[in-house]
């Protein structure tokens, strides 16, 4: 696995897209996986940042250059920002009754879970900033759905902390506005 | 949206933010002028930006649900698994599901844990049958007793254990940090637990708060033995659980031994005492990075500010090395009983929480103000409650820890007041004049707020309360702002010298203030190294801060503690040293004329300036002293001067003194053994010494010490024994050690060996020795028949004054100094005799 993943990674590094395609969908897999386990086993630690990172932890070769491990966090956010949206349609589906789905819900794991319905907005509001702003788009999606810090996500997008956590403001600001006001799908 | 309308959208946002909040509209409103679109993309971010919660604030966690939509294998009640039948979930441990269920046979209800399908490793049910079960064997009230060992029909395996009311330590650990006294309990029952587990030759090998249940009953159960084992093969497969309480050699895949459990219960430790594990935040790969690395583990504020044997034992309990660490549960064990003990009496202000505390005040400066009030107002106390927080952020929780130690210090030395370190609210007892200060630490949006409430314990109203943004670049401002209102509101207001000075106690930011802290926990180790480390670190904090009294204070003291110990400071310190500390004691003094930290300075360098008289010393240790009755540190030095000074009744007391306040500072023992000996005491003197090397057996001038006076009272072996263990400390000036290992072996009648050690000691005393240096080596030289040469000493050494006559009290220069010239000089040394 690891020695694959690794001349996939120097393949995406390389510009070769169908080596970018297949990391994302080796990451989306085993995060599926790893959720499943989890779910499973009742971890502890059930939270999208512990399979992120347990994700990260399978995945990576240990000889990967420090840069492509870092480039690596931010598609295994894209990943899991893929995994959850895709949940949430499955679960928007489930509630139309249009789908046959096994949706085992663990409303008490939270006291107040997102609703689907949001974080679907969100995503849609998120790919319009993509549109204008990709690199605050990324910044989201390292932070929110990757559960990176200020410092990983600086080294997985290659900016400084700095940059990070002006980023991190203006597009909380304008995601939170745009969801209030509904100008996300305009 | 449009890349313009963004980017127009984001320069008015960015720009606004910079203002002050009522200028923004105007700004908003000129630069959108015309453009609603823009107008309301602004105006909305802006409005975002100062919302506490956000979609995104709540983090993606609230929709991890989601990613678990997948079928579960959980079980039903009615449901039965071997003998039991599943009643209903009770919580998920680790490794499964754990569910309460009736045992059909016996009619009990057990908790039933049902181990997930991925912890079946294809090891034998037997092998992990009979390792819970010899483990439940023990019958030891502090692990869990196992009922039942077995495979459920779908291959699964189960253990069914008794069932206890109460809740896991992680429920625990999830409400705060526990009080000291608690968590050493804690620490100590599984220890205990443990111990008997290792010496019937049982690891636990997954020792962590999930494992260790609290029972109503007070009492600590060790969960999941034996089952542990069959983790640490899956552990390649995934990481799961948690590494967060592996040992470096678990990690490694070294053998683990019972040191492994003593390692994860010494992290268990660290996190009850904090809150928080010391490798948290990370990914495990990060985290098991960090534990094999062979980086010392950092202890925080929040344990080092424990009696020493309480950090000791954490210490030594989580050293990477295995070696090094205590070898099993038992050793562990031994330690924390020692710890657990500190808690049995008071303590001192210096001991968070814990039992309540009780300080006594006195101070002639107290009693001069309070009659010169006329009237004599009702006594008043402060009790300072443990730090609450539910921020997440650990540096802000421990930054107003930090931060109400001084405020409490501040107020309490400021008004005479008696104070009490209550670990729990509930603990205190209402009495009149009481107050409870309380400071807390919320997460509220991007920012920690702080806030202080004062409480009269009596009627319970709320005297004062204030609540500010943890800004770490207004520690000054919220430090004096606290007090100041705390002092209002007990009704003893500061004057105006006062408000001047107070925030001068507090930094104004806090790279100052973690070099100010870092500075404090150097001088503490008490060695020439660290010393001229916490010089540097407290320079740093006065150029973080120029106006940071207290750092200047604590600057000028190193300097002088560096020059007392003879020791040269280096290139980067220019300048006469003592000339150079008097200034910055001027400069603290002139800053904050209360500081009793720069008393204390000034003090000690005039006993420096005049090492004769030491003129004026004693006046400034008794003004420091009055300022601050709590400052161990200038009772010490106190009485190191009364007793040079001869004034041993004086000095004895100054050094109880110094124990009331801090008793693990047993450094001050030795001291107290050479007065008793000056006194004729010597068995007096010898249990002081033995005190002291119990609790610091690696302080080499403690062992020298003793070696010198088991030779006196003939115990040649002992003295040997002494010399040579304190000869294996490494040590960085090794005068004593060598000098009492010299005598030692003399007398044990190897003399070409004590010849050698004598000479490596020769070769590292200064061309001008100081007075205590004279005194070992005169008293090797005199032990080894070499008279001459220890007059040549002592005729070079220097200052000639009180430490001289101090040291050369000693028994061992009686008939050296009835050479004239020797006599000579200690008269002429001799503090006692009239001026002039």
């Amino acid at each position: 696995m690891s020695d694959h993943t690794e001349s996939l990674l120097a393949g995406a590094r390389a510009g070769n897209k169908e080596a970018l395609d297949t990391l994302f969908s080796l990451a989306y897999d085993e995060l599926r996986r790893i959720a499943r386990r989890m779910r499973n086993d009742r971890m502890q630690t059930m939270s999208t940042t512990a399979i992120v990172h347990e994700a990260y932890l399978k995945l990576l070769p240990s000889r990967v250059p420090a840069n492509d491990a870092a480039h690596f966090k931010l598609l295994i956010a894209r990943a899991m920002r893929e995994v959850l949206i895709d949940a949430a349609r499955r679960r928007q589906a489930g509630k139309r009754g249009k789908g046959d789905m096994a949706v085992t819900l663990d409303d008490d794991i939270q006291a107040a879970p997102l609703e689907a319905s949001q974080l679907l907005d969100l995503h849609e509001a998120l790919d319009e900033l993509g549109r204008v702003d990709p690199r605050r788009a990324s910044v989201v999606e390292c932070r929110f759905f990757g559960g990176l810090d200020i410092d990983e996500t600086a080294a997985a997008l290659s900016l400084s902390t700095a940059t990070v956590k002006r980023d991190w403001r203006i597009a909380r600001a304008w995601l939170a506005h745009a969801l209030k006001s509904g100008t996300g799908s305009d | 949206m449009n890349a313009d309308l963004w980017k127009s959208a984001t320069e008015i946002f960015e720009r606004a933010l910079d203002m002050l909040p009522r200028e923004r509209a105007a700004f908003v409103d000129a630069s959108t002028s015309g453009r609603d679109d823009l107008a309301a993309i602004v105006k909305g971010m802006l409005a975002e930006d100062e919302s506490d919660s956000t979609l995104l604030d709540d983090g993606i966690e609230s929709v991890a649900h989601l990613a678990f939509d997948e079928p579960s294998d959980a079980l039903k009640p009615g449901d039965t698994v071997g003998d039991f039948e599943i009643i209903s979930e009770i919580g998920s441990g680790g490794m499964g599901i754990v569910y309460a269920a009736r045992d059909s046979k016996l009619g009990r209800i057990a908790a039933l844990k049902l181990l997930s399908s991925s912890v079946n490793d294809g090891r034998s049910s037997d092998q992990l049958i009979a390792e819970a079960q010899a483990a439940s064997a023990l019958d030891h009230p502090n692990v869990a007793t196992i009922y039942q060992v077995g495979e459920a029909s779908d291959g699964r395996r189960f253990i069914a254990m008794a069932r206890y009311d109460g809740e896991t330590l992680r429920d625990r650990i999830r409400q705060g940090p526990l009080p000291p006294r608690e968590a050493f309990d804690i620490a100590r029952q599984i220890a205990s637990g443990l111990a008997a587990a290792h010496s019937a030759g049982l690891i636990h090998r997954d020792v962590k708060p999930e494992n260790i249940f609290l029972t109503q009953q007070g009492l600590a159960k060790l969960l999941d033995f034996g089952i542990a084992t069959l983790t640490t093969a899956d552990q390649s497969e995934s990481n799961r659980g948690t590494v967060l309480y592996m040992s470096p050699e678990q990690v490694s895949r070294q053998f683990a031994g019972p040191a492994s459990d003593v390692w994860s219960l010494g992290i268990v430790l660290f996190e009850m005492l904090t809150g928080r594990t010391p490798f948290a935040g990370s990914t495990p790969a990060e985290v098991m990075s960090a534990i094999q690395d062979a980086s010392t583990i950092r202890l925080p504020v929040e344990i080092r500010k424990l009696p020493y044997a309480a950090v000791e034992a954490v210490r030594r309990s989580v050293e990477k090395n295995p070696q090094k660490r205590y070898r099993n549960a038992a050793e562990f064990l031994t330690a924390l009983d020692k710890a657990a003990r500190l808690w049995t009496r008071p303590r001192t202000i210096r001991i968070l929480a814990a039992a309540a505390v009780v300080v006594i005040v006195g101070g002639w400066l107290g009693y001069q103000q309070l009659r010169s009030n006329g009237a004599t107002p009702a006594p008043v106390a402060l009790a300072v409650l443990p730090v609450a927080g539910d921020s997440s952020d650990k540096d802000a929780v421990a930054l107003a820890t930090t931060l109400s130690d001084e405020i409490a210090a501040r107020v309490v030395g400021l008004r005479r007041m008696r104070l009490t370190r209550p670990a729990d609210p509930a603990h205190v007892t209402p009495a009149p004049g009481l107050h409870l200060l309380r400071l807390s630490v919320q997460q509220n949006g991007q920012y920690p707020r702080i806030s202080v409430s004062l409480e009269d314990a009596e009627s319970h109203k709320i005297l004062m309360s204030s609540n500010r943004i943890l800004n770490r670049g207004e520690l000054r401002e919220i430090g004096r702002d606290f007090v100041i209102g705390t002092l209002d509101a007990i009704g003893r207001p500061a004057s105006d010298r006062e408000r001047a000075a107070i925030g001068r106690s507090f930094p104004a930011n806090s790279q100052a203030y973690d070099a100010f802290l870092h500075g404090n926990e150097l001088l503490a180790i008490r060695t020439p190294a660290s010393v001229e480390s916490a010089m540097v670190s407290f320079r740093r904090a006065t150029q973080e801060d120029s106006m940071f009294a207290a750092a200047y204070a604590r600057q000028a003291y190193a300097y002088t503690l560096l020059v007392d110990w003879g020791w040269k400071p280096s290139a980067s310190f220019p300048g006469d040293p003592l000339t150079e500390a008097l200034s910055l004691a001027d400069r603290a003094t002139r800053l904050d004329s209360t500081s009793a930290d720069a008393w204390l300075a000034r003090a000690y360098i005039l006993v420096g300036k005049d090492p004769l008289h030491f003129t004026g010393a004693v006046e400034a240790f008794q003004y420091a002293i009055a300022l601050d009755p709590y400052n161990a540190e200038a009772f010490h030095q106190y009485g190191q001067t009364l007793m040079a000074l001869g004034r041993y009744t004086e000095a004895l007391a100054a050094y109880r003194r110094v124990l009331d306040l801090e008793p693990d500072r047993a450094m001050t023992l030795v001291p107290m053994a050479a007065i008793n000996r000056r006194l004729g005491k010597r068995l007096e003197s010898l249990s002081y010494l033995d005190s002291a090397i119990a609790a610091f057996p690696q302080v080499a001038y403690a062992r020298a010490t003793r070696s010198l006076l088991r030779a006196q009272l003939g115990d040649i072996a002992g003295a040997r024994n002494d010399a040579e263990a304190a000869a294996k400390i490494a040590s960085s000036y090794r005068v004593p050690q060598l000098a009492a290992l010299a005598s030692a072996r003399w007398s044990s009648g190897e003399r070409s060996s004590a010849l050698k050690a004598l000479s490596d000691a020769e070769e590292i005393v200064a061309a001008t020795p100081s007075p205590t240096e004279a005194f070992w080596i005169c008293a090797a030289e005199v032990a080894l028949g070499r008279s001459d040469r220890a007059k040549e000493y002592l005729r070079r050494a220097s200052p000639r004054g009180a430490v001289l006559w101090f040291m050369f009290q000693a028994e061992e220069f009686e008939s050296f100094l009835k050479d004239s010239e020797m006599a000579a000089i200690i008269r002429e040394a001799d503090p006692r005799k009239p001026i002039g």
